[in-house]
């Protein structure tokens, strides 16, 4: 395993900041062109004039998930340990209803908030506006988190990570081989779809179509590829599910009422505070009481509702969050491990590279 | 005068996609944007009411343990959006101040409407742990089933509601 690189976000985390910035100026570079700065031509996507909204998204999905699967087939990286930092916890109904929500903001204000900012950086004073809007929106809904009621669907439907590959219980390989020629077949709907609805037009842009033409060949043949190349062994094999010192202690301090931790191990200098210390052949039996339940230390034999604290109870007492709650005291300032030689990672060693 | 010639939209995709996968093997990361209104939000509010912010725990606990709430990837990720859009616009001669909208809507019903879709927008970033950038294109292309329920829902509504706004954008 190669990617990512894990010093660009731990120990030279300056240099991962620079990177933060030139993905974000050729994330809103390809969005310009694309035309996801103006209003106009993202509304009409909902109306089925112009499906572009449509065909750059799939495009896109299409392209990084084959060649993360591709990657990952070649032993660069593995799949389910990038996709669980990358992806947040699946939540069923409060995803539901703010993508339901969201639909309904993005087809009022024109814009989804990424291309808001887009739509401000070309001077356009209603994605100023529909930004403005955005930051109001997610600072309220931190208030209406105050509300018990509301934390309580905040939270609903918990599943941790969970990708559609563990639902259907296949090869990761076979859904996204799945995805691509599903997204073949829709782009070329959508091309029947706008032909249909500008009528009169409809025998323009031959060229326009050869080109969607061969870009959907090129997809489909490395859709192929990623079928025919095996699956390397960490790719394909579930993990137990894991919460990181950091998510854990923004539990503890949110809803420590919808936690349970337990420590399996019989003899410890340190444990997170308010923690049950059980024998590890005893969490096997721990009844599903909705809380979510963090295992610190030895986790053979967890229930399917656990979840295991990375990187142990050194993660946690590394955590700056979690120490701010053991003293009492402001955490520190970030700048000083990372700039002193000191600073260890996180992580496991790196054992899991050579498997 | 503005162009309104744009990318093929399939190659668009690919580009968008090379981005998002460099982002996801480089950093281990997908791409966002409402993270960073979030963060943008509680910073004002850390000057302007530092007080208030303290108090509410789902406020205090946006920073981690970090010195300052905007010290953080997407923070730095948007403010790079932000010059990229920039630099398309201005180098495709679409750069300028106007309001984009429908011939049958006036400025002021525009701006409010913008404002109040990106206000709704807000609230159901943070509900589903995310919006189209963060939630469904990275999280969606990691194949993460919430995301994709997200997704699905996200053209749902905006197709539900487009009846209702309809005179906006004709």
């Amino acid at each position: 395993m190669i990617f990512p690189f894990e010093s660009l976000t731990h120990a030279s985390r300056e240099l991962g900041l620079v990177a933060a910035v030139l993905i974000g100026i050729g994330f809103g570079f390809v969005l310009e062109r694309a035309g996801f700065g103006r209003a106009p031509k993202l509304a009409a996507q909902f109306y089925l004039r112009d499906m572009t909204v449509f065909k750059v998204m799939f495009s896109a999905i299409v392209t990084a998930m084959l060649g993360l699967v591709i990657a990952s087939s070649l032993g660069l990286a593995n799949l389910r340990e990038i996709s669980e930092s990358i992806a947040s916890w699946t939540y069923v109904w409060p995803m539901l209803f703010g993508g339901l929500l969201l639909g309904v903001g993005f087809i009022v204000s024109g814009y989804c908030p990424g291309t808001s900012i887009v739509a401000s950086a070309s001077g356009n004073i209603d994605g100023i506006f529909a930004f403005g809007g955005v930051v109001v929106g997610t600072f309220v809904y931190s208030e209406l988190l105050q509300i018990p009621a509301f934390h309580h669907f905040h939270m609903s439907g918990e599943k941790g990570a969970w990708f559609l590959y563990d639902l259907v219980h296949v090869r990761p390989q076979l859904i996204a081989a799945v995805i691509a020629l599903a997204a073949l077949l829709a782009f070329v709907g959508a091309e029947k779809v706008e032909r249909w609805i500008s009528g009169a037009s409809a025998n323009a842009a031959p060229p326009h179509r050869k080109i969607a033409f061969a870009t959907i060949g090129t997809v489909a043949i490395a859709a192929v590829v990623a079928i025919a190349l095996p699956a390397s062994a960490p790719a394909s094999t579930p993990r137990n599910a894991t919460i990181t010192a950091s998510e854990l202690s923004q539990r503890v301090v949110e809803a420590p009422w919808s936690i349970r931790i337990v420590d399996t191990r019989a003899k410890a200098a340190e444990r997170v505070r308010g923690s049950e210390v059980l024998d590890a052949n005893a969490i096997a039996e721990l009844p599903d009481d909705g809380r979510t339940l963090v295992i610190v230390g030895d986790a053979r034999h967890m229930p399917r509702h656990a979840r295991v604290l990375a990187g142990g109870i050194g993660a946690w007492t590394r955590d700056p969050l979690a120490r701010a709650l053991a003293t009492g005291a402001p955490p520190p300032p970030p700048s000083a491990p990372a700039a002193g030689g000191a600073f260890t990672k996180p992580k496991k060693k790196g054992g899991g590279c050579s498997a | 005068m503005e162009s309104e010639k744009f990318w093929n939209p399939y190659l668009a995709g690919i580009a968008l996609g090379v981005v998002l996968l460099t982002s996801f093997l480089v950093m281990g990361k997908g791409l966002g944007a409402s993270g960073a209104a979030n963060r943008l939000g509680v910073a004002v509010a850390e000057v302007v009411a530092p007080d208030h912010v303290k108090s509410n725990a789902n406020l205090a606990t946006t920073k981690g343990g970090q010195a300052s709430v905007l010290d953080d990837w997407l923070v730095f990720e948007i403010f790079g959006v932000f010059i990229g859009g920039a630099v398309g616009a201005y180098t495709a001669g679409r750069f300028g101040a106007r309001v984009l909208r429908g011939s049958r809507v006036s400025v002021p019903a525009r701006l409010a409407l913008a404002f109040s879709g990106g206000l709704v927008m807000g609230l159901a970033a943070r509900a589903a742990r995310g919006c189209t950038s963060g939630q469904a294109l990275s999280g969606g292309a990691v194949m993460s089933v919430g995301a994709w329920i997200f997704m699905l829902s996200v053209f749902g509504g905006g197709y539900a509601a487009a009846w209702f706004v309809r005179r906006q954008w004709s």
